[in-house]
């Protein structure tokens, strides 16, 4: 069993299967030999674990077990990567609001679990193809900050992306 | 005063934007999210979201890899064929090329391709583009090339000028189009090689085992051969053998069957026959697509031998696959497949079959395009062959030929270990109908075999 201390201070016991599946928390530990892996600050500021974190361990549970991605192929990470398709379980897992998408995609990034950043970045994915930009920025809150001269450059490129 | 007012508009735009909760995830991340994409639209798309997403796309190389030249010559094109060659900065390309306009640009980045696709159209691009992909590309892992089918008739082969003749890295090559390669680079990491002869007049077996002599790690060998017409030649055995210890899946085959009743290619017995396969576990041999009265070569038996004990071996062939139960090695795995057609005229006796080394066969799936009365008769002469059949798959068209086929199955008086019969029929034919009544008949039966119907419907 490991304890694994989040940057609030709430503590979680699981096993070393589960913790395993991130590649940071095995890591550490193998590194230090130690049972306690504590996440340090993340970008300077307090990083909020519990909640996503949460989420994060159900999603290491369910796949306890399963082999980890490895680095030595980059055929195969670059094939996982491209495909669309995510699982049933991942899919339903992964139906969560904005907040929480993006809380566990960072989470993901920072705990370092390939299959669920995966997971994270093909749903965003999906909300956003065939979408104009114009209602990404609708659907993420984002508005066109872009200067005359970036806006003439994308203007060449949309002709370009017409170009069959 | 319009233009300041603007800047400031922007910037007032950018600052917000930073509190966007999806702009919380890093560049690092964000650059991960088109990774999935398959249309340069969607692509595009995102990089005009904003200046957050924009700038974190583009100094994602990984993104803009894929180059693609293709297409007639416009400045736009090049100017974003030159865009994407500097946002992929230094990370292996993935080229696509069927315009050698491109090739002046493409060239310099040769020690950085991973993947190279080439569509030809004329033969003179090949030169072309030998000459400028002179240099060795070290990252190159797959490569490509298909002449079209216009193409005119007559032997394309690779010049030894290409990639300098060195192709270190290469993991699949794939030819269509060829006949033969004048050079014989060494290739110590390929995995899979297929070649599509379109042209046979230069084709020689020797010069093809050069080739795989010097592939040593091939796992998966493709050579699929045109359509002969009266080309029964025998073509003599090569004096030499060559080992592929790594060989698991080889295809050897004819495309779009043969127009006559000659063999099915006179290259298939000397090229299996100088193949030492000792690792091989699945073989496909004959025509595709399936049909025609073609027979396999009466000497292909002879080739499997060389199989390992283990192999399955798939047939696509007519009445040929028949001569070759008689024939064929004790203790492989026969999967036969293929569509027998109308004309299918059995040419063998009861007693043919007594004694066959196909005893042993275990798997058999069996497509029926018409199951006459003869076809019928034959095929459970087949299946007394059978002894040891434990798994039948019938592919039928019509209910009531299954179902003749389950009322003779029920008597049972061979394939006393059949297990798993599976019996896939077209779906829009009374598929319920027959669901019932094998199921009534497999209840009534006393079921001898362990497990007995399994329909699908997939058809």
């Amino acid at each position: 069993m490991v304890l694994l201390v989040t940057s609030d201070n709430k503590n979680f016991v699981v096993d070393r299967e589960v913790a395993d599946r991130s590649v940071f928390v095995k890591n550490t530990l193998e590194a230090r030999g130690l049972s306690i892996a504590t996440p340090p600050m993340l970008n300077g500021g307090c990083f909020e674990l519990t909640s996503p974190f949460l989420q994060v361990l159900e999603y290491c549970q369910h796949h306890r077990g399963e082999p980890l991605p490895t680095t030595d192929d980059a055929n195969a990470d670059e094939n996982r990567k491209r495909t669309t398709d995510i699982g049933e379980w991942d899919r339903k897992f992964i139906t969560v609001d904005h907040e929480m998408l993006f809380e566990i995609i960072l989470a993901a990034n920072y705990l370092d679990i390939k299959p669920l950043l995966d997971v994270g970045c093909k749903t965003i994915g999906n909300m956003v193809k065939g979408k104009s930009p114009e209602e990404v920025r609708k659907l993420f809150d984002i508005v066109n900050d872009f200067t005359p001269e970036e806006e003439a450059q994308i203007k060449k490129e949309n002709e370009w992306a017409e170009d069959p | 005063m319009a233009s300041r007012t603007r800047a400031i508009w922007m910037s007032v735009g950018y600052l917000k934007n930073s509190f966007a909760p999806v702009n919380r995830l890093p560049p690092e991340v964000l650059g991960l999210i088109p990774s999935s994409f398959h249309s340069k639209r969607d692509l595009i798309n995102a990089t005009a979201v904003c200046r957050h997403w924009r700038n974190a796309l583009l100094s994602t190389p990984d993104l803009w890899c894929a180059v693609d030249c293709s297409g007639a010559y416009t400045p736009l094109r090049e100017h974003m064929f030159r865009e994407c060659l500097e946002r992929s900065r230094s990370v292996p390309l993935n080229v696509r090329l069927t315009s050698v306009r491109h090739l002046p640009n493409i060239a310099p980045h040769l020690p950085r391709f991973a993947s190279l696709e080439i569509q030809l159209a004329v033969r003179e691009q090949l030169e072309k583009i030998a000459a400028h992909f002179s240099q060795p590309a070290p990252l190159l892992q797959h490569l490509t090339i298909s002449a079209a089918a216009t193409m005119a008739q007559g032997t394309l082969s690779l010049s030894p000028a290409l990639f300098g003749g060195e192709l270190v890295a290469l993991r699949t090559l794939r030819l269509a189009g060829f006949s033969a390669l004048k050079t014989h680079p060494h290739f110590p990491r390929l995995t899979r090689f297929d070649l599509e002869a379109r042209s046979v007049t230069r084709f020689k077996i020797d010069g093809l085992l050069d080739v795989l002599a010097n592939m040593p790690l091939l796992e998966a060998l493709c050579i699929r051969f045109p359509t002969f017409s009266r080309l029964s030649t025998p073509v003599a055995p090569s004096p030499r053998l060559v080992t592929l210890p790594k060989l698991k899946e080889v295809e050897i085959s004819v495309l779009n069957g043969v127009r006559d009743s000659s063999p099915v290619t006179p290259y298939i017995p000397p090229l299996l026959s100088a193949l030492i396969l000792p690792s091989v576990e699945r073989v496909t041999i004959g025509l595709l697509p399936p049909r025609g009265s073609a027979a396999l070569p009466s000497s292909f038996e002879q080739q499997l031998p060389s199989f390992a004990e283990t192999a399955t071996v798939d047939v696509y062939a007519g009445p040929g696959v028949l001569d070759m139960l008689f024939h064929g090695r004790r203790g492989s795995k026969l999967l036969l497949s293929g569509t027998y057609c109308g004309t299918f005229e059995p040419r063998f006796e009861r007693e043919g079959f007594c004694g066959t080394p196909f005893l042993s066969v275990k798997k058999l799936v069996v497509t029926f395009e018409r199951f006459s009365p003869g076809v019928r008769k034959n095929f459970f002469e087949l299946l007394g062959a059978v002894e040891r059949l434990e798994s039948l798959e019938i592919r039928g068209k019509h209910t009531h030929e299954v179902l003749r086929l389950w009322s003779w199955l029920e008597q049972r008086t061979i394939c006393p270990s059949l297990q798993s019969l599976v019996v896939v029929k077209n779906p829009s034919d009374s598929f319920h109908l027959i669901l019932t009544q094998l199921e009534a008949a497999r209840k009534s039966c006393g079921v001898p075999f362990a497990e007995v119907v399994e329909v699908a419907s997939d058809v």
